[in-house]
């Protein structure tokens, strides 16, 4: 017989809100990127809309955690479970936050001839991706293993972006009538690193969640 | 800071007739702290408290191993005097159990059987035991009184106060709150925090959030053996078993 | 089931049975309270006239006019203050060692059983008995002491009963609560089990002493002779009691009739002497009636 029937049900309903959270917020990187590659202004509509659906989500999920605590008292593993929960909503709430904002800047080329986006950029951008998918793939399989994978992840993120920065700085000098959409592209380089970090903060609460303890990155 | 230990059970084993209750025991008690015992009915844990002062004894056919060790000496060994262990190690049952006589004499119950005749001098215990156990202020003026005509919640810390006035130096508590009502028993887990600083308490109990309010140390019993002690805040957030853990998340069969 | 039509029959049925039922137990009341009421008022007639100051204060005589109870009445007294002390402390040691020192086997058992035996023994073998040890062996006759002794042991298996049973009633917790501060067990039985279990046996006492008072035959036995004109001044001194003399009266009432009057005032001084001894009983039961 399984105790505590209502509690068990009750983090089962969590992790689902959890996970569609995180395909809301998957969905919004996978088109950031390919906005940004086409300039598709709609999409970058779309992205910005969907952020509010991916807040209300957070508060949704919020409540959920702290009702569980108040009325099941959890404790142990249990505790972990619904503090992890807490946490991590919030780093995919600021990750949902960033790729609205890059859609906000791809909204401010519209209508100019546009520069080249920088190869390098594009691959940061994937890995970006790559961690968030990855980050919520270990917490939905339970894997701290799986999780640290992602988490050592960021430090190629924060070589690309050294790079990426050099190289606008760069062409910020060669191509000066451009400043203006060089500065925009740092900052959409800004905003993934951001996501890139966020998505680390979201493995490192699923090793704690699992092995109970923080990983020191 | 190293703890002293009061209690140091060594590979203790007890058996009713032929059925074992407990298994190779092994646990130290510090000083001044509230240690703590949990764990499902029929695991050993109150039969393990009544070890400590000796209370199996009132127990036909009861047979031992080992050895609890107490200011040096084995409490089990023939030269020990149960009575003179008893006044040291005090105990509250379950169930509140008051002599049918007035609050004085309740309070006064032990010095009076240990000698102690002078009248002001047992009034000055008794106001003293009362004040320890946070009851003097609603019996003062009526010590007189039947000590049945108190509250549960009185009454139980009525005989934390007689349990007090002999002075002991370990309070033992059969889940002492299980039978009273929610107030009670927060006034007495108070009551339990501040008695710490001058005494040592066991208490058992099978409210979990009970023992993750007011114990430092939790020891977790299972079918008579101990599975995992340590610090209350351990076992609570990251138990080492997942005996402990099943248990306290509540998902035991 | 209720509704069918052999359903209501047999309620019907069912209903008659317990409304008669309910007549035949009053009707035995009472038959009961009936002959009771006739014994005691035929009685109180026969005394009446007889039983007055001079009655109670007279000593006994052959002369029916002259005749008094004040030795019997002393008699009784003096045999009552022997037996109580006696009874009491033999009955409740015995109990306080059945039920606190003896473990619970075949031991205890056989004794039980024994002592709620001795309470269906005819009075009269109590007599032979004490006929036998005390008036013969150890040479007290026909004396207080004597009676008081045989009386005893004839009530001494209601107080140790009682008393056992008022020891048992204390609830085990309390015993543990004393040994759990260090208390020996005779520390325990001395303050805890003895002043709960004490209406128990006090009740108990007084029922079998309201016993003795009323016993005639193990007095007979014994000797006690039909006629004292001296009051018993010691405990072995001869004496005779309220049953003894009742009875005496009561067979010689056939040569003197007025003897039958005497023995009819003495009963009703014996009546009231018991009465108040049960009222008493239960007085002390109730008032002292815990709840734990």
């Amino acid at each position: 017989m399984v105790t505590r029937r209502t509690f068990e049900k009750e983090l089962a309903d969590l992790h689902e809100m959890i996970v569609r959270m995180g395909v809301e917020v998957e969905n919004s990187i996978t088109d950031a990127i390919t906005a940004l590659i086409e300039q598709d202004n709609e999409l970058a509509n779309k992205i910005i809309e969907r952020d509010d659906v991916i807040d209300d989500l957070e508060i949704t999920i919020e409540e959920m955690c702290l009702d569980m605590i108040a009325r099941q008292q959890p404790v142990a593993r249990d505790l972990r479970d619904v503090t992890s929960a807490l946490k991590l909503i919030t780093d995919l709430e600021r990750i949902a936050d960033h790729a609205s904002d890059i859609s906000s800047k791809i909204l401010m080329f519209e209508g100019k001839k546009r520069v080249m986006i920088h190869y390098d950029l594009i691959t940061l951008a994937g890995v970006a991706k790559e961690m968030v998918r990855g980050a919520l793939d270990a917490y939905v399989i339970r894997s701290a293993e799986m999780a640290e994978k992602f988490i050592v992840m960021d430090d190629r993120v924060d070589e690309l972006y050294d790079k990426v920065k050099n190289e606008l700085i760069h062409l910020m000098s060669v191509d000066p009538g451009n400043i203006e959409q060089y500065v925009e592209m740092l900052f959409v380089c800004k905003y993934f690193e951001r996501i890139a970090d966020h998505a680390q903060n979201v493995a490192e609460w699923v090793v704690f969640f699992v092995q109970g303890k923080h990983q020191l990155s | 800071m190293a703890k002293t230990y009061i209690y140091d059970t060594k590979k203790f084993s007890l058996w009713y007739g032929s059925k074992q209750a407990l298994k190779d025991i092994d646990l130290k008690i510090a000083a001044n702290e509230v240690t703590a015992i949990i764990g499902p009915s029929g695991c050993g844990k109150s039969t393990y408290i009544k070890t400590l002062n000796r209370m199996v004894d009132l127990i036909p056919s009861v047979r031992t191993e080992g050895e609890i060790i107490y200011d040096g000496r084995d409490i089990f060994d023939k030269t020990i005097r149960v009575e003179e262990l008893r006044t040291r190690v005090g105990m509250v049952f379950q169930k509140p159990n008051p002599f049918p006589k007035s609050i004085f004499e309740n309070v006064v119950y032990g010095p009076r059987i240990h000698g102690v005749r002078n009248r002001s001098e047992l009034e000055d215990i008794a106001e003293r035991s009362l004040r320890a156990a946070a009851l003097w202020d609603e019996v003062k003026d009526r010590l007189k009184d039947n000590a049945y005509s108190l509250s549960g919640g009185q009454q139980q810390r009525l005989c934390i106060a007689r349990v007090l006035a002999v002075e002991p130096e370990v309070v033992l508590m059969d889940e002492p709150t299980s039978a009273l009502d929610p107030l009670s028993t927060l006034k007495i887990e108070d009551l339990v925090q501040e008695l710490k600083e001058k005494y040592t308490i066991v208490i058992v109990t099978h409210n979990m959030q009970q023992a993750s309010r007011i114990s430092d140390m939790t020891a977790f019993f299972l079918l008579g053996e101990l599975i995992e002690f340590d610090n209350t805040e351990k076992i609570f957030r990251q138990p080492a078993d997942k005996r402990t853990e099943d248990y306290i998340t509540g998902r035991f069969g | 089931m209720l509704n069918s039509r052999s359903g209501n029959k047999r309620l019907d049925r069912r209903i008659i049975l317990d409304r008669s039922i309910k007549i035949v137990f009053s009707f035995s009341v009472f038959i009961a309270l009936g002959i009771l009421t006739i014994l005691l008022s035929s009685i109180i007639i026969q005394s009446i006239g007889w039983l007055d100051w001079q009655f109670l204060t007279s000593n006994l005589s052959i002369n029916a006019q002259r005749a008094g109870i004040k030795g019997v009445i002393t008699g009784t007294l003096l045999m009552m203050v022997i037996l109580a002390p006696v009874t009491l402390i033999l009955g409740v040691a015995t109990a306080i060692f059945l039920e606190e020192y003896v473990r619970k086997g075949w031991f205890h058992s056989i004794v039980k059983i024994n002592i709620s035996n001795l309470s269906a023994v005819p009075s009269v073998i109590f007599g032979l008995l004490g006929l036998t040890i005390f008036s013969r062996l150890l040479g007290l006759g026909s004396s207080i002491l004597a009676g008081a002794l045989t009386m005893s042991l004839l009530i001494l298996p209601i107080v140790v009963v009682s008393a056992q049973e008022a020891i048992k009633a204390v609830p085990g917790f309390l015993r543990e609560a004393s040994y759990a501060m260090g208390a020996t067990k005779w520390t325990t039985i001395r303050k805890v089990v003895l002043p709960s279990a004490l209406p128990g046996i006090l009740t108990g006492s007084i029922l079998g002493l309201s016993r003795a008072i009323g016993e005639t035959a193990p007095l007979i036995v014994i000797g006690i002779p039909a006629l004292i004109l001296k009051m018993p001044q010691s405990i072995m001194d001869n004496f005779t009691a309220l049953p003894v003399q009742i009875y005496y009266w009561t067979l010689d009432s056939v040569l003197v009739r007025e003897y039958a009057n005497l023995a009819a005032a003495t009963i009703v001084v014996l009546l009231t002497m018991l009465l108040t001894l049960n009222v008493s009983a239960i007085i002390l039961r109730s008032k002292f009636q815990r709840r734990y």
